[in-house]
């Protein structure tokens, strides 16, 4: 943090030496993990017992879940550059990885729509059966995430043009990584626990 | 309040005290993680037997626990962090993944109250009374 922030803001860092903002963010995560754990033991919980089609091997395109998650964790990546950009005060280096984070964040949802009506479809809804309860609940949630992330980014990407995003200031890019991460990290989980171990049990 | 130089230590979030990893290291680290996905994907099609599934379930929960635990000590710097942070964040990771494994002890599947559509619990239904049926919820007496 550097000494012009702390000018602005002299309790931004506690005693813990860390600003309390990343320290917060920290915590949401934690709080957000048990969040998705229970929706992720829900749905295992009541996998397998839907007596109505369409069911999981009936619809799922792993192929294109894959490709999917790919394009989450190259988002992933750029985020890292992007932070890395402007704690080195590069700002239109940050603004081109913001920008592509942002894109390849939308290019995820726009697959989680094609599955979505794809599904919906073949059948399957939310009243359908516990499958489909459970699975647009899950996924839907995760959605929901990923599309505050882009929002964020996106308001990170036109703020630096008005002065907002600076070297000095990196931590906001900092705890937007944080989150964009976490929500690559349950989609790593989400796509092994729900598709890739459907097509193996 | 800690000094401003100590605090750019502390954001710059090295215990050594040096600079962020470089773009390499990110570079390397968002190669393997696009190669253990691509081996997840792998790992499905080769023909299944007893043990092989065993094997499979093993080896792509391990890949995926690799995955989990790289993006969050490198991408977002949880090993070059304090341990404050682990333990906040290990925290919610223990009552996450203690909540997953206990709902699913918890409710195994014969003891699933709800029913399948077709096989309502008659004997649930005392004389002179009606019965509904909702699809998925158990049979009730009205």
């Amino acid at each position: 943090m550097s000494s012009e922030v702390l000018l602005d803001n002299p309790h931004e860092m506690g005693c813990t030496g860390m600003p309390h903002r990343k320290i917060l963010m920290w915590a949401f995560l934690a709080s957000d993990c048990m969040f998705f754990g229970s929706l992720i033991s829900t749905y295992l919980v009541y996998r397998g017992h839907s007596t109505t089609h369409p069911l999981p091997e009936d619809i799922f395109d792993i192929p294109l879940t894959s490709t999917s998650s790919f394009v989450l964790l190259l988002s992933s990546w750029l985020m890292v550059l992007a932070l890395s950009a402007v704690q080195k005060g590069k700002l239109w280096e940050f603004r081109l990885w913001t920008l592509g984070v942002a894109f390849f964040g939308s290019i995820f949802l726009g697959f989680q729509v094609y599955e979505f009506t794809h599904f919906i479809h073949g059948g399957l809804t939310l009243k359908q059966n516990l499958f489909g309860s459970t699975f647009f609940v899950l996924t839907g949630t995760h959605g929901c995430h990923v599309a505050i992330g882009v929002l964020w980014l996106m308001s990170l990407f036109f703020y630096s043009f008005i002065g907002g995003v600076t070297k000095e200031r990196s931590l906001d890019v900092e705890i937007a990584g944080l989150y964009w991460h976490f929500v690559d990290i349950v989609w790593i989980v989400i796509f092994t626990a729900v598709y890739l171990l459907e097509y193996i049990i | 309040m800690q000094h401003a130089s100590d605090l750019d230590f502390e954001h710059e979030g090295h215990k050594s005290g040096g600079g962020h990893p470089s773009v390499l290291f990110y570079n390397i680290i968002a190669i393997s993680l696009f190669v253990v996905t691509a081996l997840e994907v792998a790992i499905l099609y080769p023909p299944l037997n007893e043990f092989s599934m065993f094997l499979k379930v093993s080896v792509l929960v391990a890949l995926s626990v690799g995955k989990f635990a790289i993006v969050v000590a490198f991408f977002m710097h949880l090993f070059f962090d304090a341990p404050l942070l682990t333990f906040l964040f290990a925290t919610g990771m223990v009552i996450g993944t203690g909540t997953v494994v206990a709902l699913i002890n918890v409710m195994p599947a014969a003891e699933h109250p709800l029913q399948p559509i077709g096989k309502p619990k008659v004997d649930l239904v005392m004389p002179g009374e009606h019965t509904y049926i909702d699809e998925w919820r158990p049979s009730r007496t009205v």
